[in-house]
This record gives structure tokens, sequence and C-alpha cells, in this order.
């Protein structure tokens, strides 16, 4: 069984991109362009990995990881977040949430592979 | 000295000014005092510290108080500069040393330090140090502070005055981070020039990685590199734009599209000459008053929109409710909007451009169906935006946005008028005194504008009071209206509308002669702002009532 990610991310282009640079270290990636619903996302496909946006439409990577966290069955998914919100601020409140790595973008593509190989054991 | 103009002299140079502008001698004072012209010479010139007997005799010879004469703007001068000694000491301690603003004081301080040293050394006191010998961030002698400042006034002036601008360049720049943080526009700009280069990079690597990359995952990547490169090129252009703006002392008031176009409508005291019509009204004698909220209701003639720059021709917008007006009335050419756009004041940004387009677009199908005259002849009646809803065949929001465009002089009284989306995030507002609109974030929860969101299609009015002393009262309609967009199943679109006006005698015709207005509902204008107390709505505690009960979250 491949290995899954789910990608939350409301840019389309970085979507395709990261998407193509998964796809060929042999993930399978979904994607959800809302913050709404992920959750329950999750529950239905139970991912390897979450990488998540912090500035979604209509819930926010922060609630979104909340969320995760706060359910026994996922709380220990890891999630890689991957964010324009770089502030130190931004990073500390994503780490007192439990995520497993914060990224900011623009990112480097190699920099990404390696922190989903990281986290998800590929 | 003129008023205004910063006292640096000691205690001397103030009685030396005052004598002269008295006209009297030196030596005529130093007799009537008892002392030796040579010894006042002294005093004049902050050579001798005087106090006590003889302040009080030179002041009564002066016709002033001694503390004229011993303080006078010297207090606030010492003030300037216990506080700069107060900013070395509070920029060195958390740095264990000079920080970036620090290091002006410090030096600044060693200046003090070496000056109060050769004030001493000229008068009674410790020896001159040398400046080179006083240390970087060495603390600054506080008791000898008088001494310089009276030895010194220029330089203490000097250093007062560098004191205050690091003080306001600090407050500018904590302001200016504020705005960083806060500016939606700012805000959005900077995430949509991250995600583009964020697009761009990812792209780009793997075209470098991947020669062998199949065609059509290249052809992909090129259009994705090219709309990414596009869409940077105008959220820059966009924020030089803005930035540029906010140099602009006349501009930086405006923090966002939206604000520019408030802006531009306030200059014109929201009043559009250049859309209003001179056509027959779409009348609709017959129309129940009470049917007025249902926009399919019968008795409606649509009438075809010919106006490229109408909302519903712009967008597509299939669903869009079309404009209504009774059959024989004859639309005439829609007024060019380039006239009005390429005014000196009209916004100039593009997404500013936008939405004017845009506004105007709506203001002027509105007119159409609301001409002036008319309006101004139902409003005589009193305000009754259901009543003039369906008087003109148009639904009740946008009577409210039409009423809310009348200038206060025809229509008899003042209207505020704000618009939200269903997110409840504003997209308009016209100020109306004493009822503060907030410029960032959502008004108070209570409003009206926002119990419609959850209702659309009902409208409510309501007498609103805001909390002060005294209470101020406002009368306020509200609806909230749907539309869908993108055709037969798109989105379903939500937009409400309050229209505020002064005092609660608004709704008094409403109810019948005999009837008084409603009771008001307590309501606020931001929670951040609101001290009112025990607010079971309230979404965050009251920076006015910090230590009060009302201030906190229920």
């Amino acid at each position: 069984m491949g290995r899954r990610v789910l990608l939350v991310e409301d840019e389309p282009n970085i979507i395709e991109a990261i998407r193509f640079i998964l796809s060929r270290d042999g993930w399978t990636v979904e994607a959800r362009s809302d913050g709404q619903g992920t959750l329950d996302a999750v529950r239905r496909r139970r991912p390897d990995l979450v990488i998540l946006d912090v500035m979604l439409p209509n819930r926010s990577g922060y609630d979104v990881l909340r969320d995760l966290r706060d359910d026994p069955q996922l709380s220990g998914l890891p999630v890689l977040m991957l964010t324009a919100r770089g502030q130190k601020k931004d990073r500390d409140l994503a780490m007192r949430l439990g995520v497993s790595r914060f990224m900011t973008k623009p990112f480097a593509n190699a920099e990404m592979l390696t922190a989903v190989r990281d986290l998800a054991g590929g | 000295m003129s008023a205004g103009e910063r006292d640096n002299r000691g205690t001397g140079g103030r009685i030396r000014a005052r004598r002269l502008d008295l006209g009297i001698r030196q030596a005529g004072l130093a007799a009537r005092l008892g002392i030796s012209a040579s010894y006042l010479n002294l005093i004049e010139h902050d050579r001798r510290r005087i106090g006590g007997r003889l302040l009080n005799a030179i002041a009564r010879e002066l016709d002033t108080e001694p503390g004229v004469l011993a303080e006078g703007a010297e207090v606030g001068l010492l003030d300037a500069l216990r506080t700069a000694a107060a900013m070395v000491r509070h920029d060195a301690a958390p740095h264990g040393g000079a920080a970036a603003g620090g290091e002006a004081a410090v030096a600044a301080t060693a200046a003090v330090t070496d000056a109060a040293g050769r004030a001493g050394a000229a008068g009674p006191g410790p020896a001159a140090r040398p400046a080179s010998l006083a240390e970087p961030g060495s603390p600054p002698e506080l008791d000898r502070l008088e001494a310089f400042a009276a030895a010194y006034p220029g330089w203490a002036g000097l250093l007062a005055a560098q004191a205050r601008h690091i003080a306001q360049r600090d407050q500018a720049l904590a302001t200016l981070s504020d705005r960083l943080t806060h500016d939606p526009f700012l805000s959005e700009s900077m995430h949509a020039l991250l995600s583009a280069a964020t697009s761009i990079r990812a792209t780009a690597t793997i075209l470098r990685d991947e020669p062998e990359l199949e065609p059509d995952w290249r052809a992909r990547f090129h259009r994705n590199l090219d709309s990414d490169g596009q869409r940077l090129a105008d959220t820059a252009r966009a924020l030089a734009a803005y930035l540029d703006g906010a140099a602009d002392p006349a501009q930086a008031a405006a923090a966002s599209p939206q604000e520019e176009v408030e802006a531009w409508l306030a200059a014109r005291n929201y009043r559009l000459p250049e859309l209003e019509t001179e056509l027959e009204p779409g009348l609709n004698p017959d129309a129940d008053p009470h049917d007025v909220f249902d926009p399919s209701g019968p008795g409606r003639a649509h009438v075809r929109d010919t106006g490229a720059d109408s909302p519903a021709a712009a967008s597509g917008d299939a669903g869009a409710q079309p404009q209504q007006r009774s059959p024989g009335a004859v639309p005439t050419s829609p007024p060019g909007f380039a006239a009005l756009l390429s005014a000196p004041d009209a916004p100039q940004s593009a997404a500013g451009r936008a939405l004017a387009r845009a506004h105007l677009s709506r203001a002027r199908d509105e007119a159409r169906a609301m001409p002036r005259a008319a309006l101004l002849a139902e409003l005589a009646h009193g305000i009754d935006p259901a009543r003039i809803a369906a008087r003109f065949g148009v639904g009740p929001g946008a009577a409210l946005r039409r009423l809310g465009g009348l200038e206060a002089a025809a229509a008899g009284r003042p209207f505020g008028l704000i618009l939200c989306d269903g997110t409840g995030t504003t997209t308009f507002r016209r100020p109306l005194d004493g009822f503060a609109l907030p410029r960032f974030g959502a008004g108070c929860p209570l409003w009206p504008l926002y119990q419609t969101l959850g209702r659309p299609g009902w409208p409510l009015r309501a007498v609103l009071e805001l909390p002060g002393q005294p209470a101020r009262r406002f009368t306020a309609w509200a609806v909230a209206e749907t539309r869908r967009a993108g055709g037969f199943d798109g989105p379903e679109i939500v937009e409400a509308a309050m229209l505020l006006t002064p005092g609660a005698d608004a709704l008094r015709t409403l109810g019948g002669a005999d009837s008084g207005p409603p009771p008001p509902d307590p309501v606020g204008t931001s929670c951040r702002i609101c001290p009112r107390g025990g607010c079971l709505a309230r979404r965050e505690p009251s920076v006015l009532a910090a230590s009060e009960e009302g201030g906190g979250l229920s």
C-alpha cells in the first residue's frame, strides 16, 4: 500500500508542484483547498502525513491542527505545516498546538521532500 | 522669549531675561538687593547657585514668583533629560549593552557625563572627567543633571530634543510594525507575494531537475510559471502603489482599496449627480407594502439591463436580482464612468478603481430605479424603506443603499450606511456622527446588520442605544439579501445592509400617531472599545474597562 499524504493548500499551482514532487517519490497525494472538513477527510483517508497551510478558507490551519490533536485517534499523526506566515509567534503557536514540523514558504523542494520522508518514516 | 519656545536657560538666565524685559539695569537691581553688581552678574550667568531669601528677594523685585525663576521651563527640560536617562537604562538593561536606538542616547549621556563634569569644574563640585574617559553605557549622573542643564542649556536642550526624536521614531516604528501586522491589504499582499514566489520556486526547481519531463507536464508547469509570474508582478505593482500612497500624507489614511473608495465618496459628500437620471420612475402605486420583500412578487416587470457595467453583466451573474421597473420606463444610456474615475480625487489603485466601478454601477442602477426627485418626495412622508421599496419596485436592500447615499441637506437628516457580506466582513461604510464604524474588524454582534445575516430576506428595524453619557440613540433598518451567482446552481451570495439615522423618532411614523418608538436595544460599536458590561455577545475584553466587571468576557 502506497504512502499517502493529505495536502491542505488553497493555491492550485502550489498543489500541483507538491503533488508532482511527492508523486515522483512514490507518494499518493490527495489535496483539498478548504480547512473546513479536513478533520473528516483525515478520518476517512487515514493519510500517513498531513501537509497543512495556515491561511485557508473557512477554517485556518491552526484550527485544523487543533482538531487533529484533540482527536485521540489522530493526535499522533505527523503534520507538516507549510506556511507563508513565518514569524516567530506563528511558529510558536504551531509548536504549542503540536505541529510536527514547521516550514515557511517559499520552500526548497528537496527540503520539503526530506521533511515528508522524515516525518512519515519514508 | 515667545510662547511655546523652549526655555533652556538656568535660573540665572531667567533672572537676567526678566530684568532686561523690565528695563532694569544690573547695577540698579543689585543695589536694591543689597549685593554687588559683580555677584549678580555671576548669578545671572549661572556661576552661582542661589535660593532661599535671595531668590525670593529677586523675584519680588522682578515682580514674579520665585518658582518661575528657579524652575520655569527648566522643569520640562530636566524631565526630558531624566526621560533620556531612563531610555538609556531601559535599553541597556535587557540587552546588557546599547540597543539600536539606545546607542545615540548612550553617546548623548556620555556627553552629559562629560559636560556635567565640566560644569562641576566651573563651580564647586568634583573635578571634570575628560570625554575620552566616559565609558559608553555608564549610568548618567542624575544628581548633577541640574548643574549640566544650567551650565549648558543649549546642549541640554539638544540632548532632550534628540531623546524626544528617538522616542517619536520608536513610536512611529511601533506604529508601522503594528500596521504591517494588522493592515489587511499589506497582509493579503504579502501572502499573495509569498504564495506566488513559492509556486514559482517549486515549479522552476522541478523544471531544472527534470530534464526528461513529459511534455504535458512541462507545458503545464510553464503555464503555471506564466500565471504566477503575472500574479507576482500585479501584486508587486499594487503593493508599490500602495506603499507610495502610504508615504503620501494625503493618502496615508486609506489603508485598503475599500477605504480609498470610501474616502473618495466622502469627499464628494456621497453625491453622484452624474448618475442621476430624469426618468419617470417605475412607480408601482398599487403595490402592497407587505410584499416588497418577495423578490418574485407580482406586479414587477424586469427591465432589460443595457449597461455593460451592471454587476450582473460584469460578473456573468445570471441569477442576480434584476432591476425592476414598470413597463414604459425607458432607460437612458448608462453614463460613462470614465469622467468620474478620471477625476484627480478618484481612487488610484487598480483594486480601488475596480471597487469604485462596481459601486458606481450599482449606484447607477439604483438611481434609475429610484429617481432622486421622486425619492425625496417619498421621504417627505417619513423614513419607511419598506414603503419606498414597494413604491419603486425594488428590494429593501436597494432602498437602504439608495437612502444611505443621500446627503443630509436633501434628505432632511443625516444617514449612515454599512454593508457587509455573508462572513460579516464590512464592504462599505458611510460613517455617521456619533456612531463609530470600526475601521478594521467587525462591529457589535448585536447590530441588526449581523442579526439579519442568519435570516436573509427578513428585515429588522430597531432603535439602538450606544453607551455613554448621555446615551446616544439611533434608528436602524437592516436586511440581508441573497443572490445566486454563477448561474442556476451557483453559490448563494449573501449581503446585508444597515441604514442608520440619529434619534429614535424616525420609527414613530410606523406604528401610528400614538405609539412611541420601541424600547432601545443596548449595543456598542466594537467590543474592543465598548465599555458595556455583562454583554453576552462580547467576543473580546474592552480596553476601556479592563478592570471593570463589564470589560471582561461573559
